[in-house]
């Protein structure tokens, strides 16, 4: 049993802890709680008001009436000459009674008389009242009281002890009303304001703390929003302008993205170090195997290890930066048509010598890639130099900006080469079996081309082009 | 012929030395970036090979600074990184051209060739026909004012077209004089170059005259 109420405990810190929302609807919750409390110690105030206000005359002048209507009986003993004017002293438990009681010195006082309304029960004075009665003196004057009354509501008593002339002892007279008939009515009438007032109240409080929810939180959903765009790449850090309270959180967040492009940087730049310090004795070994007469074997063995330690820098790279990516996908934004421009122009150099090579760009606008410079020349140079390797003399870069559902956009290149078969293409588009498998170094190189489009979850398709050749399709997200 | 080799790598250097020794050029070298600065700087040379990753000052600095120096001579880009916007920003920067480690002789030694021939062909002079403008001092060609990219063979398909502006080139006269001794080439491959031409000049400044050769003209003078 006494688990529930500890288990609910336990869910609402929970959810404290998880919600902001519930923990301002606590503080609501608890000060709409104070204001009821504070309103029933106002109602209490106000039905001790009524009494003194109302019962409190009414009892006092009864009891100057039936002092004034004591007086002696045949044997020298106490009567009521007669009995007050309202009649609902008379009426049985009407709520309003009177009791007379003789007050002895060494014994609690002795009840000599009763209202009609008591019936035959006399009203059961506490041991205080008695005290208090046996202390008084004649001409003390009021002394009030509340009691248990004889229907067990809250009963307001008056005390007046007083000499009668003529009549044996002192006496003590007793008048009570019942409270509940008096304040009833007006805390029924006071108690319907009050509800209203709490409920109004209440209800006050709750659109105040949903106001203050919606407007005190609102920096936060910006701010999530302003990161979802960072992370989408359509923003390089939080830019916006935030309350003091959250700064310090973006300023950190900032901290973080810029963290985290050092990362990416170190090890590439880690990665471009490694190589250069192995392709250089490689190119001295190369170019001493020429001079020393091209032997075959030589040869042969060099190139291998060319293509494998290419393979694995590049391949260390993918993984370099997956890894980055995995923690946190910090964005970049790369603007398309200006790098294969570049790019374009880059390999009219590289086979300028060999081979003359018309490679043209067709770009219907530019178009954003939400992607790392490095990798966006990586992919495209990679399609480029292996359709100028293969095609003839003329190659078409063409970049199509427009999304589809998905948001990618399209890099299209082809060549006047031989092309591929129908086998080759569906084998290349293959995964695990890649067109380079067997020649390492040698190829297309389509093994970290693919492992590059799958980080970026984009497309990669072959057919046979327009041109004769091959036609690479490579889809990538654009920012949006 | 003078041509400095920029390398740190010792064997590489001497390698590359002797090569360049053996077809013919003076030769240079500096083992860091310091170094190479200076000679570049200090020295008229008619082709630098530059490596990028050097010891005290890198590569790209160092280019930068001849760049900015206006020193004009080519520079061949020696680069071990397989990193494409490094090559790009090597352009960018005022590299006439790249080479990536490792390398066959063979193929450097003709890239060297082309670069030079760029350079010293004709004497410093600028060529103009119409709005297009080609220096040869500083190997830049614009059009309209704006600059346009080209490789050491489309350059030297313009600037023979240029000092013959006006005339028909025959294609025989064309591949001879682009090609020389460099290769065995056929004649389809002058046909490209004038398509690449025509597509970064302008294609009414180049105009085939079948079965003769082609002509370059001012399409603003020629028209009226």
């Amino acid at each position: 049993m006494t688990t529930a109420p500890a288990g609910i405990f336990q869910k609402f810190r929970a959810l404290i802890r998880r919600s902001m929302a519930a923990r301002l609807l606590t503080v609501a919750i608890v000060s709409v709680i104070g204001l009821v409390l504070m309103g029933l110690v106002a109602q209490a105030q106000f039905n001790a008001q009524i009494v003194r206000l109302t019962i409190d005359p009414e009892i006092e002048s009864v009891a100057n009436d039936l002092i004034g209507d004591a007086g002696p009986g045949l044997n020298n003993d106490l009567i009521l000459r007669d009995l007050p004017f309202d009649p609902r002293y008379l009426q049985p438990l009407s709520g309003r009674y009177f009791q007379i009681l003789l007050v002895r010195d060494n014994a609690p006082p002795q009840t000599q008389t009763i209202s009609p309304s008591l019936v035959d029960a006399e009203i059961q004075l506490p041991e205080k009242v008695q005290l208090a009665i046996s202390a008084a003196r004649p001409g003390d004057g009021a002394h009030f009281f509340i009691i248990d009354g004889p229907d067990g509501g809250d009963l307001r008593i008056v005390v007046r002890v007083e000499n009668i002339p003529e009549v044996q002892g002192r006496y003590a007279f007793v008048v009570g009303v019942a409270t509940k008939a008096i304040v009833a009515p007006a805390a029924n009438l006071v108690g319907w304001a009050f509800a209203v007032f709490v409920i109004f109240c209440a209800l006050m409080v709750a659109a105040v703390s949903a106001l203050q929810i919606r407007i005190g939180l609102e920096p936060l959903h910006e701010l999530q929003r302003d990161i979802a765009a960072v992370r989408r790449g359509d923003a390089d850090r939080l830019e916006g302008e935030y309350p003091a309270e959250i700064q310090p959180v973006t300023d950190e967040l900032n901290a973080l993205v810029d963290h985290n492009r050092e990362v990416v940087e170190r090890a590439r730049r880690h990665v471009g170090n490694l190589a250069h310090a192995l392709k250089t004795p490689i190119a001295v070994l190369k170019n001493a195997a020429a001079v020393g007469g091209e032997d075959a074997v030589l040869k042969q063995s060099i190139d291998e290890m060319e293509g494998f330690v290419e393979r694995q820098l590049r391949r260390a790279r993918v993984a370099a930066r997956a890894e980055a990516s995995a923690g946190a996908t910090i964005a970049y934004r790369t603007p398309v048509l200006k790098n294969l421009e570049d790019l374009v122009f880059m390999m009219e150099q590289r086979y300028d010598s060999t081979k003359a090579m018309d490679i043209s760009i067709e770009a219907e606008g530019d178009v954003t890639f939400r992607g790392e410079r490095e990798d966006l020349l990586e992919m495209a140079a990679n399609l480029i130099d292996n359709a100028c390797k293969y095609g003839t003399s003329q190659v078409i870069v063409r970049l199509l900006p427009a999304f589809d559902s998905k948001g990618l956009f399209e890099i299209v290149v082809e060549d006047d080469g031989p092309g591929l078969s129908e086998e080759q293409i569906a084998r290349a588009m293959e995964r695990g079996a890649r067109l380079d498998e067997a020649a390492p170094g040698q190829g297309l190189g389509l093994s970290i081309l693919t492992e590059t489009v799958e980080l970026y979850a984009g497309e990669l398709l072959f057919e046979r082009g327009q041109l004769g050749g091959l036609k690479a399709r490579l889809r990538l997200p654009a920012t949006d | 012929m003078r041509v400095l080799v920029v390398e740190d790598d010792k064997n590489l250097r001497e390698q590359l030395s002797s090569a360049l020794t053996d077809a013919g050029y003076t030769v240079d070298s500096a083992a860091d970036g310091e170094e190479g600065q200076f000679l570049g700087e200090t020295e008229p040379y008619d082709l630098v090979i530059l490596d990028l990753g050097l010891p005290k000052i890198d590569g790209l600095t160092v280019l930068k600074s001849w760049r900015k120096d206006e020193k004009t001579m080519p520079v061949l880009i020696l680069s071990a990184r397989d990193r494409w916007s490094e090559k790009v920003e090597g352009l960018d920067l005022g590299a006439n051209d790249y080479v990536t480690k490792p390398f066959h002789m063979a193929e450097l030694l003709a890239r060297v060739r082309a670069n030079v021939r760029r350079q010293t062909e004709h004497q410093s002079s600028v060529l103009e026909v119409g709005d297009l403008r080609l220096n040869s001092a500083t190997g830049q060609v614009t059009v309209e004012g704006a600059p346009i990219k080209l490789t050491a063979y489309q350059y030297k398909v313009l600037d023979y077209l240029m000092h013959h502006a006006g005339r028909i080139v025959s294609r025989t006269e064309l591949t001879e004089k682009i090609y020389s001794q460099d290769h065995e080439r056929d004649s389809n491959t002058i046909e490209v170059f004038i398509g690449i031409l025509r597509r970064k000049i302008g294609t009414a400044r180049i105009i085939t005259e079948k079965g003769l050769g082609y002509r370059l003209i001012d399409p603003a003078t020629e028209a009226q």
